[in-house]
């Protein structure tokens, strides 16, 4: 790993390159493969990022991920900072982007500014009372000053995370309202402080102007010379990683196999490319694995949609990461690397969105922050799932072909895409593009009909039609940040009236291994009259038509009786009548 | 100007915001340092037949696979901070899924996780026992029954005019600190070793440490700088990964640092404990109390830890902020097979309080009058109706006071009529608003343990440092202590540094817990001040004196304020703090001092179950309006008002901080924050993934949290009161209130209501109390997931 300001040698093509804190990081063999914090932690010595969970459910680890963005001008040339979870995002995923973490909010300074205005050392010759408790180290920011004046952090573990986001949000241009910070921070556990006094501190600066932003403190065209010159090549690289599971003169796991001997060659070869890392100490820690038992991990960048295809015809076995917001957890958990591994995230030709006519066209790669707000006006009750999709940071990386290959039964846009008798479009390079209706796209637990060499490229939902009513219901333990247990999705068509129900489609999830669609309960609807009777019916029909399993998510009574109650809920909201006599 | 009163950032925000204030994993890495993790029994109960660790122990980068037969022969077989029955490393017997019985050091985490793959463990697993109702099938307890009694509870029963006879269980908690457990071991020359971690118990860590490797306590030093949360989840379960490190380090020479990931974190530590209450009430026609016969059995866990301590916590409380005449109180401990249960802020008060408190809610209920009124007659009065059952008397306080300012400043009765209106109206949801209190009992009930010790050095430029044998865990301890001190030499806080806490400087100190942190650190650290600036006031006194002015020496008018010293009666002549110091240690002052202080007054029998156990009462009432979605169970807290007695603050920004987060975690602990098992005894909801904390948007939208004068309180350090816990139990409300709410869909039902009310429990009970709804499929849960009791 070698870190330099810019602008250093061209990249090369068997390493990835990123800027930290407005400094370059090129990477190569395993460093590339670890999640970010562990990055930033153990190798790079940045511990101002904490871990807590490990699974993108906490928010401590919050750092910025800089995508460029392309400008008209080069005064536009900028990076768009996003908050993301960086214990789930892999490090080779910052491939071409500016990674900004609590250290580099304020890279330059160096004293307090607070403490230098205090002329005297000693007390006794002048007394201030506004001052800063507690050692300065860096200087603040406007947002970090008012969290340590309005009480924003008590035992502070969650406060760099909390910092982040709320820097996330001032890039982005939004406010600091309590309204807009609550929002922001839906991503971001805190234990101690019951958030209020967060709040406060940010609200006292929701008029604040001069709020600093990250490309007064960058010289981002600098950076973004440096990292796009060689944008649209592919990126091979391999990894030593340890064999997992498998012991000495025991029987091995598939597609590992021991390289002990080759692995300290490379090494050593890893060390003179290493040069020095930021920390004696913890490069000291992993240089002694190199005598455990190793194995090769191919990994795969590609420049554009059609060499994603050539690799995975190549690889079928290859695990594809988009986001990594499940993937991530995986690897936190324990799951071996496969041999190869195909990175896509933010691969071009894979994200975008557009409208055709009587179809919406979603880009695999597109990711829940852009689909919300791409849908929202078609589908506004959609956008209002979306808002508590994962959190914030899950937003900004989760992608709608993650969502879909991942398949759990409790994915938040499948009841939705099932309603709406979307297709996927599955692409392969030798058979090009199909299109498979999502609801015939399952055929089991997790189980789907891709081909092994086959990359979601796009889903395709149909428009709305006139006197359509959609109904979306997410049912968690908390409100944001948390998986469902229960969801749900009715779509009806009403006649001219709004009096009968012409059409009636109705998908669940955590109902069943799989999303369902239910065709005795859109019968039970279809062609009844709009009521709060024929929803009456409809869900205890809904009841026969599902087989729910309790979990730690909920029981299998308290899932049924959801299944029954959502009608009902659907059509009052329908009617936005919640007063009735 | 004093700093004592004003809301200085805490002494690490700085640190905190820019990620500079280190934790036990971001401290760096030692050249040579181990990394140190264990493996667990895979079984919750039974018999060990093999451990066999021989192929872990040939793996490359591995240096130490040790068992329990590994111990040195000195080493004390159990520890535990009341009994000692805990053993570091079972030997035959387990008692916990994931108790530790290998610990392993590598080179690596990856020859570590290698490592731990390699080893196997047999044994004869048994039937776990993991609820109350199974132990109390099982007669299997922990610690003795107590019992607190006043009057005839019985006869009282039998005359009353109308009974309520219930059972009410309220789940466990997890503390959800965000650092977990961690600690680093430095070993020393000469067979010492020295920890630096997160605890909030440093003598303990020393102590436990000390007996389980058999050595003598001064070869250990425990240290702690600060912690990412405690919440008493460090207070006695650090000890054993501690224990660890410290072998580790001793029997290689090598540091040596053990960071749990959270998810084992959550698996293998204590929690709050799982209570069930069966009780019976006595009352009149207007709701007053007149007899209550409650017994308590909480959820202990495999090994006694503070569970005996925490149950009398929980049947002090009992009474809460309410007057009962005749009433006998009762406690026992299950014995389980969970990992043993521990302290947990509110430290079994919750458990308490909240029975007593949906026990009025239900007799407004039948009594059909209103919630509030119902409480406010039984509160403690001032001169009357105002001794516990423990035959402590509630003095100097503003109970009432309490209640009814905050029925004004919430417009209770307004608000009330407009729920009503609501609930009749809507089709699609439900309103509940209630008002709960809290009368929290402040000092350890363990008499030994309410004393604290504090180190003062004053440096030749007037600077200070402090060291007490409180520890940093986010509730602004230091920040207090540090104003304390400031104030006491008239100086700015910034020239006061809190030193980071080791056994070192004060040595057998108390756990920085039951809220009393500020109470003994903070009179330590001025008693220390006291001795200091007596002899400072001596020796300025001689530099003051003034024939020509007719001054004669007077120790008693040296005054130490705004950084300098002066004598009152000629306050011209001044000399800065700074150079006054340096003076007088050129005149051999002794400028330092070790303070001491024993809190006095109290002591409690647990025996009679009589006594004073408390120095004061911190106290306060909280309101809450909460709506719950009738077709999917959905809850939203919509406001909350909190008002609290907390005596002067010294503080305020810091002691709100407490009242909001307290309050939040009480909410948490109410609605969604749900422990559950499966049938090995295995935690299903082991990481934020699956235990749901509040979150930011959970916060209510309305939220007012204030603090209200009493002028009464005029004892403790500076006349402030603890604050750490009780806001904590007035996160109670928002159940209430959801108990209020269902209390529409059947006025002839009570609710059938446990705690915590999640989304599934309310939608759930509201099905049962419309009586079956077509409801074919509601078989029970799967009793396993949960214990949950019938009601
Ligand atoms: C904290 C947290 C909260 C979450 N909350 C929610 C939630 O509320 N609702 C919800 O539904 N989900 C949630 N998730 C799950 C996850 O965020 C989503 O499933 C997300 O859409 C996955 O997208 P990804 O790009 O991150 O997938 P990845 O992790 O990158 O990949 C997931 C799987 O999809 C495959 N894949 C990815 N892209 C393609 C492609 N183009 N073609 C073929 N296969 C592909 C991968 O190979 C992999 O098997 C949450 C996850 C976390 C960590
Ligand atoms: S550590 Fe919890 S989200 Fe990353
Ligand atoms: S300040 Fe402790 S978790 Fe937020």
């Amino acid at each position: 790993m070698t870190t330099t300001p810019p602008l250093p040698s061209p990249p090369a093509d068997d390493a990835i390159r990123f800027a930290l804190n407005g400094r370059l990081i090129d990477l190569a063999g395993r460093d590339a493969l670890r999640p970010l914090s562990t990055l930033l932690r153990d190798r790079l010595g940045l511990t101002g990022t904490k871990v807590v969970c490990a699974e993108g459910d906490c928010g401590a680890c919050t750092v910025l991920l800089g995508r460029p963005i392309d400008g008209t001008s080069q005064r536009e040339e900028r990076f768009d900072y996003r908050p993301v979870d960086s214990c789930i995002v892999f490090a080779f995923q910052c491939h071409g982007a500016h990674v900004v973490t609590v250290e580099g909010l304020h890279p330059t300074a160096t004293g307090c500014t607070r403490q230098t205005r205090d002329k005297t050392n000693k007390p006794g010759t002048e007394e201030r009372h506004d001052e800063v408790a507690g050692p300065c180290h860096n200087a603040l920011t406007v947002i970090q000053n008012a969290l340590v004046h309005g009480h924003g952090s008590q035992c502070g573990f969650c406060t760099p995370g909390i910092v982040m986001a709320l820097h996330a949000l001032r890039e982005r241009g939004r406010d600091l309202s309590e309204s807009s910070v609550r929002h922001a921070l839906s991503g971001n556990l805190c234990r101690c402080t019951g958030y209020q006094q967060i709040f406060d501190a940010c609200e006292a600066l929701k008029d604040v102007q001069d709020i600093a932003t990250l490309d007064d403190t960058y010289d981002e065209p600098a950076l973004l010379q440096a990292l796009t010159k060689n944008q649209g090549q592919g990126i091979t690289l391999t990894a030593e990683v340890p064999c997992s599971l498998t012991l000495e003169g025991e029987g091995r796991s598939e597609g590992e196999s021991h390289r002990g001997q080759e692995r300290n060659g490379q090494s050593h070869k890893d060390q003179s490319r290493n040069g020095k890392t930021h920390d004696g100490a913890s490069a000291e820690r992993w240089m002694h694995a190199s005598s455990l038992p190793t194995r090769t991990v191919t990994l795969r960048l590609p420049g554009t949609l059609d060499e994603a295809l050539a690799v995975k015809r190549e690889h079928p076995e290859a695990l594809v990461v988009a986001g990594a917001t499940d993937a991530g957890v995986w690897h936190n958990h324990g799951a071996p690397w496969p041999d190869h591994v195909l990175c896509v995230t933010a691969l071009p030709g894979l994200s975008a969105c557009d409208n055709n006519g009587d179809t919406l066209a979603l880009g695999g790669g597109a990711t829940w922050d852009t689909i919300s707000d791409f849908l929202a006006p078609h589908f506004p009750a959609l956008a209002e799932i979306l808002d508590r999709f994962g959190s914030p940071q899950i937003r900004q990386l989760g992608t709608i072909a993650g969502n879909l290959a991942n398949g759990s039964p409790i994915a938040d846009s499948l009841p939705f895409l099932f309603v709406m008798d979307a297709a996927v479009e599955a692409r392969s390079s030798s058979r090009g593009s199909r299109r498979i209706p999502v609801t015939s796209f399952y055929t089991g637990y997790k189980q789907n009909v891709l081909e092994p060499d086959e990359l979601i490229a796009a889903v395709h939902v149909p428009k709305p039609a006139d006197h359509e009513r959609l109904h979306l219901e997410k049912t968690s333990k908390r409100r944001d940040m948390d998986i469902s247990t229960f969801t749900a999705a009715i779509r009806l068509t009403l006649d001219q009236t709004g009096n009968t129900i012409e059409t009636a489609a109705v998908a669940m999830g955590g109902v069943g291994p799989v999303v369902v669609r239910l065709p005795n309960t859109e019968a039970a609807l279809k062609g009844q009259p709009f009521s709060e009777d024929t929803m009456r019916i409809a869900g205890q029909t809904a009841r026969h038509e599902i087989a729910p399993i309790s979990d730690v998510r909920g029981s299998a009574p308290y899932r049924f009786q959801l299944a029954e109650n959502v009608f009902r809920k659907a059509f009052h909201q329908w009617n936005e009548t919640p007063v009735m006599t | 100007m004093p700093s004592v009163g004003r809301s200085i950032p805490h002494e690490s925000a700085a640190g905190h915001v820019t990620g500079t204030a280190p934790y036990i994993d971001d401290l760096p890495r030692y050249a040579g340092e181990l990394v140190v993790g264990f493996v667990g029994a895979p079984f919750a109960a039974g018999r060990l037949t093999r451990i066999d660790t021989t192929r872990a122990k040939k793996l490359p980068g591995i240096t130490e696979v040790l068992t329990a037969a590994d111990l040195p022969p000195a080493a004390a077989p159990r520890f535990g901070p009341i009994f000692h029955d805990e053993p570091f490393l079972p030997t035959d017997e387990v008692a916990y899924l994931g108790q530790p019985l290998v610990v392993i050091a590598a080179e690596n985490s990856d020859a570590l996780a290698l490592a731990k793959q390699a080893v196997t463990i047999e044994g004869d697993p048994t039937d776990p026992t993991l609820t109350i109702d199974q132990a109390i099938e099982r007669d299997r307890y922990l610690g003795p029954i107590r019992h607190i009694r006043r009057g005839d509870a019985e006869v009282a029963l039998k005359q009353a005019p109308h009974t309520l006879k219930g059972e009410f269980f309220c789940n466990g908690q997890e503390q959800f600190y965000l650092e977990s457990q961690a600690t680093l071991a430095i070993p020393e020359d000469d067979g010492n070793v020295r920890l630096i971690s997160s605890t909030q118990n440093p003598t303990e860590s020393q102590v436990v440490v000390a007996e389980v490797l058999g050595l003598p306590y001064h070869k250990v030093v425990c240290e702690c700088p600060r912690m990412g949360g405690g919440f008493g989840g460090k207070e006695t379960q650090g000890a054993i990964p501690a224990a660890m490190v410290a072998w580790i380090a001793l029997r290689t020479g090598r540091p040596t640092r053990i960071v749990y990931d959270k998810t084992l974190d959550m698996c293998i530590t204590g929690k709050r404990h799982a209570t069930k209450a069966w009780y019976r009430a006595g009352y009149d026609d207007d709701g007053t109390l007149l007899a209550l016969d409650v017994t308590f059995v909480s959820n202990g866990g495999a090994y006694a830890d503070l569970s005996t301590s925490v149950m009398e916590r929980t049947m002090l409380h009992a009474d809460n902020a309410y007057f009962v005449p005749d009433i006998a109180i009762t406690g026992k401990i299950a014995r389980t097979n969970l990992p043993p249960n521990t302290a947990f802020r509110g430290f079994g008060g919750p458990q308490g309080i909240v029975v007593i408190e949906s026990i009025l809610q239900d007799i407004a209920q039948k009594t059909q009058r209103d919630a509030f009124d119902v409480r406010r007659r039984n509160v403690y009065g001032h001169d009357a109706r105002n001794v516990t059952p423990y035959g402590q008397r509630v003095q100097n306080h503003v109970l009432p006071e309490l209640f009814d300012a905050m029925e004004t400043r919430c417009d209770y009765r307004a608000r009330k009529s407009a729920v009503e209106k609501f609930n009749a109206e809507s089709r699609t949801h439900l309103k509940g608003l209630a008002m709960t209190s809290v009368k929290f009992g402040i000092s350890f009930t363990t008499k030994f343990l309410n004393q604290g010790n504090a180190l003062v050095n004053v440096y030749t430029d007037g600077s200070v440092q402090v060291s007490t044998g409180g520890t940093e865990m986010g509730q602004g301890l230091n920040t207090k202590v540090k104003q304390l001190v400031a104030d006491e030499f008239g100086i700015a806080p910034r020239f006061v540094r809190m030193m980071t806490t080791s056994t070192e400087k004060n040595h057998n100190t108390s756990p920085t817990a039951a809220s009393a942190g500020t109470d003994l650190n903070g009179q330590a650290a001025l008693h220390a001040c006291t001795q200091i600036k007596a002899r400072m006031a001596e020796f300025a006194a001689a530099q003051f004196a003034d024939e020509s002015r007719g001054l004669t020496p007077s120790p008693e008018h040296v005054r130490f304020a705004d950084g300098v010293v002066f004598d009152e009666r000629a306050p011209d002549r001044r000399l800065p703090f700074g150079d006054f110091c340096d003076a007088a240690r050129r005149a051999r002052v002794d400028l330092g001092a070790r303070g001491f202080y024993a809190t006095p007054g109290v002591d409690f029998n647990r025996e009679t179950g009589q006594g004073t156990p408390f120095f004061y009462f911190t106290t306060g009432v909280a309101a809450a309006e909460v709506t719950i979605d009738r077709f999917t169970g959905d809850l939203v807290v919509d406001r909350c008002d909190v008002l609290m007695d907390v005596g002067q603050m010294i503080n305020p920004g810091v002691d709100l901080g407490q009242l909001y987060g307290g309050f939040i975690q009480g909410v948490g602990w109410c609605t969604a924050e749900e422990l559950c098992y499966g049938d090995e005894g295995q935690l299903l909801s082991k990481s934020p993934t699956t235990y749901k904390v509040p979150n930011a948007t959970d916060t209510p939208r309305i939220f007012h949290v204030n603090t209200f004068p009493n002028p009464k309180h005029t004892i403790n350090v500076r006349w402030s009161k603890a604050v750490g816990e009780p806001p904590l139990m007035l996160g109670i409300a928002p159940f209430l209130a959801c108990r209020h709410a269902l209390s529409f869909v059947n006025p002839d039902r009570l609710p059938p209501l446990n705690l915590p009310a999640t989304n599934e429990a309310l939608l759930m009970a509201m099905v049962a109390m419309r009586g079956s709804s077509g409801v074919d499929c509601a078989k029970n849960t799967k009793t396993s997931r949960r214990e949950v009791p019938s009601k």
